[in-house]
């Protein structure tokens, strides 16, 4: 059992045997005082509030998060084990000449591999507590690694206080090391035994030493995907319920009459979501009508960010049910006019509808305006007719676990990257982060399914608190690509956010995209180089 | 009056834990929390309060932390418990040890532990009730555990299999 699960037994046990009979009394005087207490406050009286007490229900409180403990506690179970006393034996060697003492070999909590103290002593400035845990490396448990934190009583670390100073690592397979060490043998000593801690100049040797490495190498990698929800395989490859020519289709039977030409589309497994496009000529010049079609996570900041209404021109309109869809009309100059409505339905279903002057966004206008008005635009993407086509995708994750789901973003990022590149990254404004991207022409994917990997850790001699997420992949027969993205602006830079600027979601999505294997689209992006 | 009722044994376990086994400081909390309540409840007449036991408990945190803020000089270790008479589902040996490696901790560190580990609240929720940062309880809720680990070690998991 998990040491926090003992306390919290013991603590269940101990709370209930103490004597609560004079509950009662406490009551009445409670009851007495609070009315003393209201009458000061007030004059009128509020004797109703009694009643009402007692109406607004008791034991709403449900303190049932027991299962998640069993849970826990079966995640510990699976932990594979490092003997304490081989560990023990370890420090033994690693040490330099002292005495140590007081080993203790402690029951292991979720995720940890092993748990031991000892006191070592140098024989010379006195006594000290050093504290060792390996185990895999969590980032909801703030595993994060280069972790250097102190502890005084007030803060500010003297000889006569008692403080540790914690330093963890996080290897590049995901594991943690963790060496603690204090400067008293007993944490609650009312004083230090010494102004540092134990060994505080040989900690960064004795938590990098090879024989831990050793030790970690026999064990399982941890899940790269760790506290991470399980990726819908849909991800990877969501199924083709509607083709790009049906795409096209569909739109055109949402216009009005009017001659269409130059259909195109992308089908539901595109990398880049399902989208049709056609030239739409109502007799006054044909021009580009588009529809892309998302799935985002309706609360996320990143959806609202997208869906706000920068111009002064949007307008929005809520809809019941939560839903609402977003109108605008844009002049980015040259005669060209671009108007959109975005329709997010309370699921999360996005449909962007754009309409332009013009035979494409960037072409030259054929008309002074485009052939949808923003109500026609907006009845297109409120349409039940793109239904099909949206359950064939996978839902997004939630932002705050699974970071932007900003639709068009892949497929930016890939023109904006090109084949190998680097730009600095800030979608939800929490702070600059740097993104890189590099295909590996010489590395193909010959299984016949997805390859995926995802690392994320520290940046090693990287900048205060800078942590990457590497996300390599290849579709079947393609060539891998692999993403990296910092939470710094540069690795040697400090962290400006706690994690990078782009969520895994889109980096998986980027580098599965089919295009890295698209010749006529590599080389449009060799040519804009 | 029903909620006291349905509550105050509840509250009153807390309480002790809180301060370690001083029962006496223990119901002048628990008698404080109701009293705030009471209040409360009068003055949100009409709008909800979501979770009264909840609620309550965070008064009694609060209060508790208010308490120790105010007379920390005060503060004393109890090497014995006032009224030390176990139950004999209890060890009384543990329950001492457990006791006493509370009092151990800061007042905040054992509030954390409390409502983390007693009172089953997550750590957004006991950041919440204590007015500070999720880091923090999460913080304090290592050390304090880092703690009692140290003190209680292998005798805890004796008890609780016991």
């Amino acid at each position: 059992m998990p040491f926090e699960d003992e306390l919290g037994e013991a603590l269940r046990r101990v709370g209930d045997s103490f004597d609560t009979d004079r509950q009662e009394k406490l009551i009445m005087t409670a009851t007495e005082r609070g009315r003393h207490s209201v009458r000061r406050r007030r004059t009128w009286a509020v004797a109703a509030s009694v009643i009402a007490l007692g109406v607004l229900g008791t034991g709403a409180y449900a303190s049932g998060i027991l299962p998640d403990l069993d849970r826990e506690a079966s995640v510990a179970d699976e932990t594979p084990v490092v003997g304490g006393e081989r560990v023990l034996a370890t420090f033994e060697k690693l040490l330099p000449d002292g005495t140590i003492s007081r080993r203790k070999d402690f029951p292991r909590k979720p995720g940890e591999y092993v748990h031991v103290s000892f006191v070592y002593d140098d024989g010379r400035s006195g006594a000290g507590l050093v504290d060792f845990r390996m185990g895999v490396a969590d980032p909801r448990r703030g595993d994060t690694g280069r972790d250097t934190s102190r502890s005084g009583r007030t803060g500010k670390a003297g000889a006569a206080e008692v403080w540790h100073d914690r330093n963890q690592e996080v290897t590049p397979d995901g594991h943690f090391i963790e060496v603690t060490v204090w400067n008293a043998p007993d944490p609650k000593s009312p004083r230090g035994s010494r102004p540092e801690p134990v060994l505080w100049g040989d900690v960064t040797r004795l938590m990098r030493a090879g024989e831990w490495r050793k030790e970690l190498d026999r064990l399982p990698k941890p899940d790269p995907l760790l506290g991470e929800k399980p990726m819908d395989p849909a991800w990877v490859r969501p199924p083709v319920t509607v083709t790009g020519p049906g795409m096209a289709a569909t739109l055109t039977s949402l216009l009005p009459k009017g001659t269409i030409t130059a259909p195109d589309g992308r089908d539901t497994s595109h990398p880049l979501g399902p989208a049709g496009s056609v030239l739409y000529d109502d007799g006054e010049g044909g021009a580009r009508v588009e529809v892309a079609l998302y799935r985002v996570d309706p609360d996320g900041p990143s959806t609202q960010q997208f869906t706000r209404c920068y111009p002064r021109a949007c307008k929005r309109q809520e809809l019941p049910g939560g839903s609402a869809v977003d109108a605008y009309e844009a002049r980015p100059g040259k005669g060209l006019v671009e108007r959109k409505a975005t329709y997010v339905s309370a699921g999360g279903d996005m449909v962007e509808v754009t309409a332009w002057n013009a035979p494409g966004e960037k072409r030259r206008p054929v008309r002074d305006e485009p052939p949808l008005t923003l109500e026609q635009l907006k009845s297109v993407a409120m349409s039940p007719a793109w239904k099909k086509a949206l359950g064939a995708l996978p839902a997004a994750p939630e932002e705050e676990t699974g970071g932007p789901t900003r639709p068009t973003a892949p497929y930016r990022y890939m023109d904006e990257l090109g084949i190998e590149g680097k730009r600095i990254e800030d979608e939800d404004g929490l702070g600059p982060g740097l993104i890189e991207l590099r295909r590996d022409e010489s590395r193909r994917n010959t299984t016949s399914e997805p390859q995926l990997a995802v690392r994320q850790e520290p940046v090693e001699g990287g900048g205060k608190g800078v942590v990457r997420w590497v996300v390599t992949g290849a579709r079947p027969g393609g060539v891998y690509v692999t993403v990296t993205a910092y939470n710094a602006p540069a690795p040697d830079a400090d962290a400006t956010r706690t994690t990078p600027a782009v969520g895994l979601p889109l980096l998986k999505a980027t580098v599965l995209s089919g295009l890295w294997n698209d010749e006529t689209y590599l080389r449009s992006l060799e040519a804009r180089r | 009056m029903e909620f006291a009722a349905a509550r105050t044994g509840h509250l009153l376990r807390s309480a002790c834990l809180l301060t370690s086994g001083d029962v006496h400081l223990a119901e002048d909390l628990v008698q404080e929390t109701l009293r705030r309540m009471y209040v409360a409840w009068g003055r949100r007449l009409g709008r909800r309060i979501d979770n009264p036991a909840a609620y309550a408990q965070t008064v009694l945190v609060r209060a508790f932390l208010t308490h120790r803020g105010r007379r920390s000089s005060d503060e004393v270790v109890l090497s014995e418990l006032p009224d030390g008479q176990a139950l004999p589902a209890c060890d009384p040996d543990t329950r001492l040890a457990l006791l006493h490696a509370l009092a151990q901790l800061p007042p905040k560190d054992r509030a954390v532990v409390v409502l983390r580990y007693w009172e089953d609240r997550s750590v957004e929720e006991t950041a919440h009730a204590m007015n500070t940062s999720a880091a923090a309880v999460r913080t304090r809720s290592t050390r304090a555990l880092a703690r009692l680990r140290a003190l209680l070690g292998p005798s805890l998991a004796e008890f609780v299999s016991a």
